[in-house]
């Protein structure tokens, strides 16, 4: 019921309030979460849970970079550099999964999917990976945004400024991401810290600090963040040197 | 040239010293973290050796503190692939052991979760340069004002008041690492606590008239509670997760509105609306898709869980998820709100300012 009211409320708003884009984003929206149910119905069929959040994840890159944002030069260097980001962070979080042990589901906190509630536990998907798919999925959004920030920024800059240098664009195009690097952080920071409120507080409460800093449901919820800042950080310098060689390229043939 | 040259020169130096020194500082900061093993009560053991035999693990470990630091200890554990509620460990894990060393309680992970949050300083001071530096700083503050709110809650205090309290004083000390002390400040601030009181409300009559909320599946409620403390935490999640995201809109908005309303004084606020909708519409897409994986991706191991226990798809997304979902859409609308209050705030203060 809550659910049916706020989304109608948000269709009206961003058909009614926002340009033709807003409007258009509620399809990106529906596609992209149609994109994440399929996958997970597909990883439900035992495929290899983070080959299918790999594959989500670059559908997922081409419906919001193309889709919401045209097929042009700006989008295709912000495809690349997303793909290139993805594919390095995608090392990182398996090392962070594997060493820090925090796949399955949380112990604490959690009231009913309990093996004492006859959930059986050999569900024959390996859940390091599905913690790979999670942590990937929760990354990719952030890393569009900022990728395509900082193209569509350079590609503004070399539009009014030709005579500029590889060299100048790529500081320009670090500029731009550094200025919107601080409210992109804080975003997912505050998602986080709202998710995570009643964890928190259960440990508090019932638990120490340090139980809370070694346990499962904390690490979990810490470095699915973490990587995802992470992610948005390493995005500046890359997709400003893939946008900076690409428009340039252009410029001397 | 020659001054350029230098200058270049000088600015490359900078980022090797930086980047050494954002090194040293980390291996350091880590290594302490990773060997503070006699900071804890509890028996700590570091995995020597480890031979498999199906899904059973025989463990050798050697115990790094208390009064039997040093010794060697044999310990078992058992553990189902799938890996739901168990580890599986490997050689160099540490792990904690029960008093009398026969038993794996858990593994320690509080290295890990510093190693990622160097991991992200330093890349923020390495690429984010000033503006990376900050936003290092104003994490660090807010994750106190957060350890402040949660000792108050401790004491006795109202959860969803602390957190409208706590979230002025975020939006306060995130906005002025982010506009510094001029009067965009001023502008995103009032625009911030503005459309973060809207969703507020619309939340609060929301969930005050739905009485059938299972708040059951709201992961970590602390038990037991009657509904209106559920209903409190549930109001004080969703102020505090679409903060950030209405924050990020009220900047941009407010330094394009400042921009506009600088270089052409004569503008009224129609003309203003339907220049800043163009930017709006920029954002406001990414944005969404934003605040959406990152509250509802977190809900993907429930749903194998569930629906490998033949709990249907929907079943999951009407129960299990469904404070997720009510999260992303609050955020989203926050995002869709912000944007003309935004416009709206700049076109007043920036008017009011000049009649004078």
């Amino acid at each position: 019921m809550m659910i049916l009211i706020l989304l109608i409320i948000f269709i009206l708003l961003a058909v009614f309030t926002g340009g033709d884009r807003t409007a258009k984003s509620i399809v990106t929206l529906a596609i992209n979460a149609l994109i994440l149910f399929v996958s997970i119905g597909v990883m439900y069929l035992k495929v290899n849970p983070m080959l299918v959040a790999t594959i989500a994840c670059i559908l997922v890159t081409l419906t919001t970079i193309f889709f919401q944002n045209e097929y042009n030069q700006k989008s295709k260097a912000a495809f690349i550099s997303a793909l290139i980001v993805i594919a390095i962070m995608l090392t990182l979080i398996l090392f962070f999964v594997d060493k820090g042990h925090i796949q399955g589901m949380p112990v604490v906190g959690q009231n009913h999917i309990r093996e004492s509630n006859g959930y059986e536990k050999a569900i024959g998907i390996n859940m390091v990976l599905v913690e790979v798919a999670v942590i990937l999925m929760t990354l990719v959004g952030a890393v569009i945004d900022m990728a395509i920030a900082v193209t569509s920024g350079i590609y503004e800059v070399v539009s009014l400024n030709p005579h500029l240098n590889r060299k100048e664009l790529f500081g320009s195009g670090m500029k731009i991401g550094r200025d919107i690097l601080s409210s992109t952080v804080n975003t997912l920071f505050f998602i986080f810290v709202g998710e995570y409120l009643l964890m928190f507080i259960v440990f508090m409460v019932y638990y120490s600090f340090t139980s809370m800093i070694n346990s499962k449901e904390f690490v979990q919820g810490t470095i699915t963040i973490l990587i995802s800042a992470a992610g948005c950080v390493l995005t500046i310098p890359i997709s400003a040197f893939i946008a900076s060689k690409k428009f340039k390229k252009k410029e001397v043939d | 040239m020659k001054i350029t040259e230098k200058y270049l020169e000088k600015g490359k130096r900078n980022i090797i010293i930086r980047i050494t020194a954002v090194i040293i500082c980390s291996v350091i900061i880590f290594l302490m973290v990773y060997n503070n093993s006699s900071s804890y009560s509890s028996n700590i053991g570091k995995i020597q050796d480890i031979s498999d035999s199906g899904t059973t693990q025989s463990i050798t470990a050697k115990v790094q503190n208390g009064k039997n630091k040093g010794k060697i200890v044999h310990v078992t554990n058992k553990y189902d692939s799938s890996l739901v509620y168990d580890d599986k460990y490997s050689k160099g894990d540490f792990v904690f052991l029960s008093n009398s060393n026969d038993e794996i309680t858990g593994a320690k992970r509080d290295y890990i979760v510093v190693g990622a949050i160097l991991l992200l300083f330093g890349l923020l001071i390495i690429f984010g340069g000033k503006q990376g530096s900050f936003t290092c700083l104003c994490l660090i503050i807010n994750v106190a004002v957060f350890a402040v709110l949660m000792n108050l809650y401790l004491a006795g205090w109202d959860i969803l008041g602390l957190s409208i309290g706590a979230s002025i004083i975020f939006t306060f000390f995130v906005l002025l690492f982010i506009c510094g002390f001029k009067r965009n400040l001023v502008i995103a601030f009032t625009a911030t606590l503005v459309s973060t009181c809207i969703v507020g409300i619309l939340a609060l009559i929301l969930i005050w008239a739905s009485k059938d909320l299972g708040y059951e599946f709201l992961d970590f409620l602390p038990e037991p509670y009657t509904i209106v403390q559920a209903n409190h935490f549930f109001l004080a999640q969703i102020i505090i997760g679409c903060l950030g995201a209405i924050m990020d809109v009220a900047v941009t908005i407010t330094a394009c509105s400042t921009e506009i309303i600088k270089k052409t004084p004569t503008i009224n606020v129609k003309q203003l609306v339907s220049s800043v909708r163009e930017v709006a519409d920029d954002i406001t897409g990414t944005m969404i898709n934003v605040v959406f994986f990152t509250n509802v991706a977190a809900i993907i191991p429930i749903f194998m869980v569930s629906m490998c226990n033949d709990i249907n798809f929907s079943t999951v997304i009407r129960y299990d998820a469904y404070f997720d979902i009510a999260r992303f859409l609050t955020g989203a609308i926050g995002i869709l709100i912000a944007i003309p209050i935004s416009v709206f705030a700049a076109s007043l203060f920036l008017n009011g300012g000049k009649r004078k």
